[in-house]
């Protein structure tokens, strides 16, 4: 008998203080984040209306001012009488204002909140309202990984990543995107010492080389008067050496007009490489392929 | 003492008491028997007609010789007058000579029919006879089984009234005699009016707390008989068609005699479905309610949108839902039960189709709240034990409780508790989760997955120390 | 039945695989190795001078287990606050551990052990498929020299001598089992092994961030959009682990009671101690 009393004394003091019904959450799906004039403006994207049928749900965005990030959330609370919910966060997005000292204050802000996961999409652009409220999350997170995975033009950056090249004072990067009726992907942006700037689509893959994030990416030569050599690099793998890096590439020939051989074809190759890789490292490059395909012997 | 005046008035003059006195030359013969439970065939042909036959017999010691001459194997000599009362109502006729000396024949009639088809513990392969109400019956289909002469039985006579016939089956060699012994120490002790039934023994034998059945009780002659081989020891009663099986353990309920009968490959995988639905009947609709009410970051965002969607018009909290629609299966499942067959369907098709259809539309429980309780109710079904069923049922229930309470970490705590008791479970002093914990591989070959071919086949060490089962 | 030795081994394996986690800030791989070696000679030390047998280590061993589980019940409950149940008062959650941890140590070192049992096939069912799903996030690159140096090489390894000599304090004495190398050197490889997967997926930047790095390798894992959001499953294999040692922890206060206190005073004396207990972690250490 004790026991029993003693377990219902104990449902009686807790009270469940978490319980709460899923419509009493305000789910948040993407945050955009600029600084005017010393203030946060914060752009919010929550899940408004469900449709029934489909589960579609339709998002609302909502611009709110203020001078922390927990102020700002906390007021929104209070604006929308509901759970602020942030654990399905998919994408934060900042322009080119968030600096250091911003940025320290979005990664504290995260680290110490237990309920969100810091494996979302961040992204830089100039038009943050536009993109929030024009695009999908789906659209922007395929653009991105189609792109990283097929051209290597982009990098696929999260928190995770955020934070870890914050605290390594490592450069950050960042996919930068714009919106002009269309959604288009321009290339990265680079945040260190303290200010942002702009890499173009090209130079990304040599910036992958750099940290072995190379996927697929073509590569095209004219060797003749309309004549082509067209690779297709599957991927590379880079060991950092301390003074050395090595390159393993693995290509595969998909036309060769010009009926260059294998030497030819990785000769042209390796200067390009060797061009655009000696423009942002110091180091020196060995480098190695595998050529599969047609070429003359 | 005259016996037949002593009969008369402790019965009160029971009109299916018959009382019929024989002169023979000097001797009387008072013939007693109750005429619902004896057969007036054998009465006739082997008592009455063979003394009609004695009538110029010249013998002083009419007793031996009466022993000697009816031609039947079941006649005893009688010394007192308790065991006379016992053996007619067992349905012996009594015969009393000179009011000295008493014999017994027995002359019991035939209550019952033959053996009928199983009907809770069905399989599709295997035998499909099934233990009846009769006690001779029920031995002779594990005889037939089992043809060995180390097959002994011990009887008891319990219940004040009743003076049910019990006994315990064992086969000697293969059974641990320190278990015969305890059980039959724990028979002994009982006291009570009556036994009507072999589950009236259950609460005897059975001393653990745990929600969960420590005995099992069976149907099927086929499942007994392979419980003797491998050392436990049955428990008969007369007019029960259940035979209890001594010790269980929690691994039995998920064994089926026909995963005997089939490859192991598939008795395996049907074995983990068992185990699975166990698992999913005691905690999914918890773990539904922990989703909803506590830890929705745990889902993902998709499922979170069509979860939320759908309850958007709910008036309850996932909580109350829960718990009303199980509710609402529990009475379904009950009247199925209590009703006649003939009007089952209908009761399900109203009861299952037309009200959880008609409780969507208008709004009052979710679909997935409806998915959710019945995948749960239909998942507890799979074991065949209908006390196993039922432990289930409040497993879930403080699973669902804890949940609503606690999300996850209520689902961690019910988890303990269900597993501390669980393991503190005893089924007479052996461990209910044996060969899970405390571990035994060789078993395990044998529980929740079949192997096909050990090299050589062991008994379980707890319960026979004839170790080698085949090779 | 008896317990066999691979109960005892396993509880002692879980022990000591929570002590690491619960700790994993104030270790490192070089002080586990050195660590291990140190506590091999304790323990054959304590085993040769037959320590267990004097009273005055029994009452020593009493404060030490009390002091080590006010530690552990606060950060059980931080744990619980911080991964399973947000905005729930941390009073409460350490009320209904220890009433648990009460509950089953109260059923005697057999049943603990055999709760273990039970449990350790889910748990190492989880564990096996972490390290499966963790696979593809393992980089290698991270694996530096950086991650085996540390600043205090000498305290870290102290440290883990100390939680193994109490873990074999918690079981081995208990059980009459006799303590085998084997199961320390299992166990240690096993947290090594652990602690590279950890710095392998976050890197050690990030590791030194994250309070429950141990949790947040799990938040990287999803399967192709199909199983994600698993973290709150590792969670739970991770409470099992700490609610272990809770109860053998608690168990062995109980057991040492004995030898001074009457069976029927033992009661409120536990009811006691765990107000002490709880009203120590949630007060204390706040």
């Amino acid at each position: 008998m004790k026991k029993y009393l003693i377990l219902i004394l104990l449902f009686l003091v807790t009270g469940c203080s978490s319980y709460i019904e899923l419509n009493d959450l305000v789910i948040i799906n993407a945050i955009g984040l600029a600084k005017q004039n010393n203030n946060y403006h914060l752009y919010i994207s929550y899940v408004d209306e469900i449709n029934k049928d489909t589960i579609e749900p339709t998002t609302t965005v909502k611009e709110m001012e203020g001078n922390s990030l927990n102020q700002i959330i906390d007021d929104l609370s209070l604006i929308l009488s509901k759970k602020i919910y942030m654990s399905h966060l998919d994408l934060l997005v900042i322009n080119d204002s968030i600096k250091t000292k911003e940025l320290e204050n979005i990664i504290n802000y995260f680290l110490n909140n237990n309920e969100t996961r810091e494996d979302f999409l961040v992204i830089n652009t100039d038009n943050i309202k536009d993109i929030l409220e024009q695009t999908k999350f789906k659209e922007i997170n395929d653009l991105i990984e189609n792109n990283q995975r097929e051209t290597s033009k982009t990098i696929y950056t999260t928190m995770y990543d955020v934070i870890e090249n914050y605290y390594q004072k490592e450069n950050i990067y960042l996919p930068y995107l714009t919106y002009n009726n269309s959604l288009t992907l321009k290339g990265l942006k680079v945040f260190s010492k303290n200010k942002y700037s702009l890499i173009e689509e090209d130079e990304v893959i040599y910036i992958n080389y750099l940290l072995n994030k190379i996927n697929s990416y073509k590569y095209s030569y004219e060797c003749a008067d309309d004549k082509f050599l067209y690779l297709n690099i599957l991927g590379a793998n880079v060991n950092e050496l301390s003074k050395e890096l090595l390159i393993t590439n693995e290509i595969k020939v998909i036309t060769n007009d010009c009926k260059l051989k294998q030497k030819e074809i990785e000769q042209i190759f390796n200067k390009n490489l060797k061009d655009n890789l000696e423009k942002i490292t110091k180091k020196k490059l060995t480098i190695k392929n595998t050529i599969r395909g047609t070429y003359e012997n | 003492m005259n016996y037949v005046q002593k009969i008369k008035e402790e019965s009160e003059n029971a009109d299916d008491y018959i009382y019929k006195d024989i002169k023979l030359n000097d001797n009387i013969i008072n013939i007693i028997n109750i005429e619902t439970i004896t057969s007036s065939d054998d009465i006739n042909n082997f008592i009455l007609k063979k003394i009609s036959f004695l009538e110029n017999l010249q013998t002083n010691d009419l007793v031996n010789y009466l022993y000697n001459y009816l031609p039947t194997t079941s006649i005893n000599k009688i010394k007192d007058y308790d065991t006379l009362k016992d053996k007619l109502l067992n349905g012996y006729t009594i015969l009393i000579i000179n009011n000295k000396e008493i014999l017994a024949v027995e002359t019991r009639r035939n209550l019952t029919s033959g053996p009928r088809e199983t009907d809770y513990e069905k399989t599709i392969l295997g035998p499909k006879d099934a233990f009846i109400e009769h006690y001779n019956t029920n031995l002779g289909l594990i005889r037939r089984r089992i043809k060995n002469i180390n097959l002994h039985t011990k009887s008891f006579s319990l219940g004040k009234y009743t003076k049910t016939k019990v006994s315990l089956l064992y086969l000697n060699g293969i059974v641990k005699k320190e278990l015969v012994n305890k059980i039959s120490k724990k028979l002994q002790k009982i006291n009570i009016d009556g036994i009507i039934d072999s589950n009236y023994l259950k609460k005897y034998l059975n001393t653990s707390k745990s929600l969960f059945p420590t005995l099992k009780s069976t149907e099927r002659p086929d499942l007994a008989s392979e419980a003797l081989l491998e050392g436990k020891v049955l428990l008969l009663v007369d007019n029960s068609p259940e035979v209890l099986i001594l010790p269980t353990f929690f691994i039995d309920f998920f064994h089926t005699s026909d995963d005997y009968y089939q490859k192991s490959i598939n008795a395996s995988f049907i074995r983990l479905i068992r185990l699975i639905a166990f698992i999913i009947a005691i905690f999914l609709p918890a773990i539904y309610v922990a989703l909803t009410t506590h830890n929705p970051d745990s889902m993902p965002i998709n499922l979170l949108l069509s979860f939320q969607s759908q309850r958007i018009s709910v008036p309850f909290p996932a909580f109350v839902e829960a718990i009303l629609m199980i509710i609402a299966f529990e009475i379904l499942r009950e009247s199925d039960i209590r009703i006649p067959s003939t009007m089952g369907s209908a009761v399900s098709i109203l009861g299952g189709l037309v009200l959880g259809d008609a409780a969507v539309n208008a709004g009052i429980v979710s679909p997935i709240m409806i998915i959710v309780v019945a995948i749960s109710a239909i998942s507890g079904l799979l074991i065949q034990s209908i006390e196993a069923i039922n432990s289930i049922r409040w497993y879930r229930f403080l699973v669902i409780i804890l949940s609503s309470i606690f999300g996850y970490y209520g689902i961690f705590l019910g988890t303990i508790l269900i597993l501390t008791n669980l393991s503190d479970a005893k089924s007479l002093d052996k461990d209910y989760l044996y060969p899970f914990a405390p571990i035994n591989f060789q078993e395990q070959e044998d529980g929740f997955l079949k192997i096909s071919k050990p090299k050589v086949k062991l008994r379980n060490p707890i319960l026979s120390n004839n170790k080698v089962r085949g090779k | 039945m008896k317990i066999k030795k691979i109960e005892n081994r396993l509880s002692f394996f879980f022990l000591t695989l929570a002590i690491t986690i619960l700790n994993i800030h104030n270790l490192s791989i070089l002080g586990i190795i050195i660590g291990s070696i140190l506590s091999i000679f304790f323990i054959f030390f304590m085993e040769k001078l037959n320590i267990y047998k004097y009273k005055v280590i029994k009452i020593f061993l009493m404060f030490l287990t009390f002091f080590f589980m006010t530690i552990y019940l606060n950060k059980i409950t931080y744990f619980i606050g911080d991964n399973i149940l947000r905005n729930y008062s941390l009073i409460s959650i350490s009320l209904t551990i220890i009433i648990f941890t009460y509950y089953l140590a109260n059923k005697g070192y057999h049943t603990i052990v055999k709760v273990i049992m039970l449990a350790s096939y889910f748990i190492i069912f989880i564990f096996l498929i972490g390290f499966l799903f963790l696979f593809p996030y393992l980089n290698l690159s991270n694996l530096n020299i950086n991650i085996f140096t540390s600043n205090n090489l000498f305290k870290e390894s102290f440290y883990y001598a100390i939680f193994i000599v109490y873990s074999y304090f918690l079981i081995y004495p208990l059980s009459n089992t006799k303590f085998q190398i084997r199961d320390l050197v299992i166990n240690s490889s096993y947290q090594i092994l652990s602690f590279l997967s950890i710095f392998s997926v976050l890197g050690l930047t990030l590791e030194s961030l994250y309070k429950y790095s141990y949790i947040v390798i799990f938040k990287k894992v999803s399967l192709i959009g199909f199983i994600e959001r698993i973290e709150i499953i590792f969670s739970l294999n991770y409470l099992f682990i700490f609610f272990f040692l809770l109860v053998l922890s608690f168990y062995q206060i109980k057991y040492n009671l004995q030898y001074f206190i009457k069976k029927d005073k033992n009661q409120s004396i536990i009811l006691i101690i765990i107000t002490i207990l709880i009203f120590c972690t949630n007060l204390l250490f706040t």
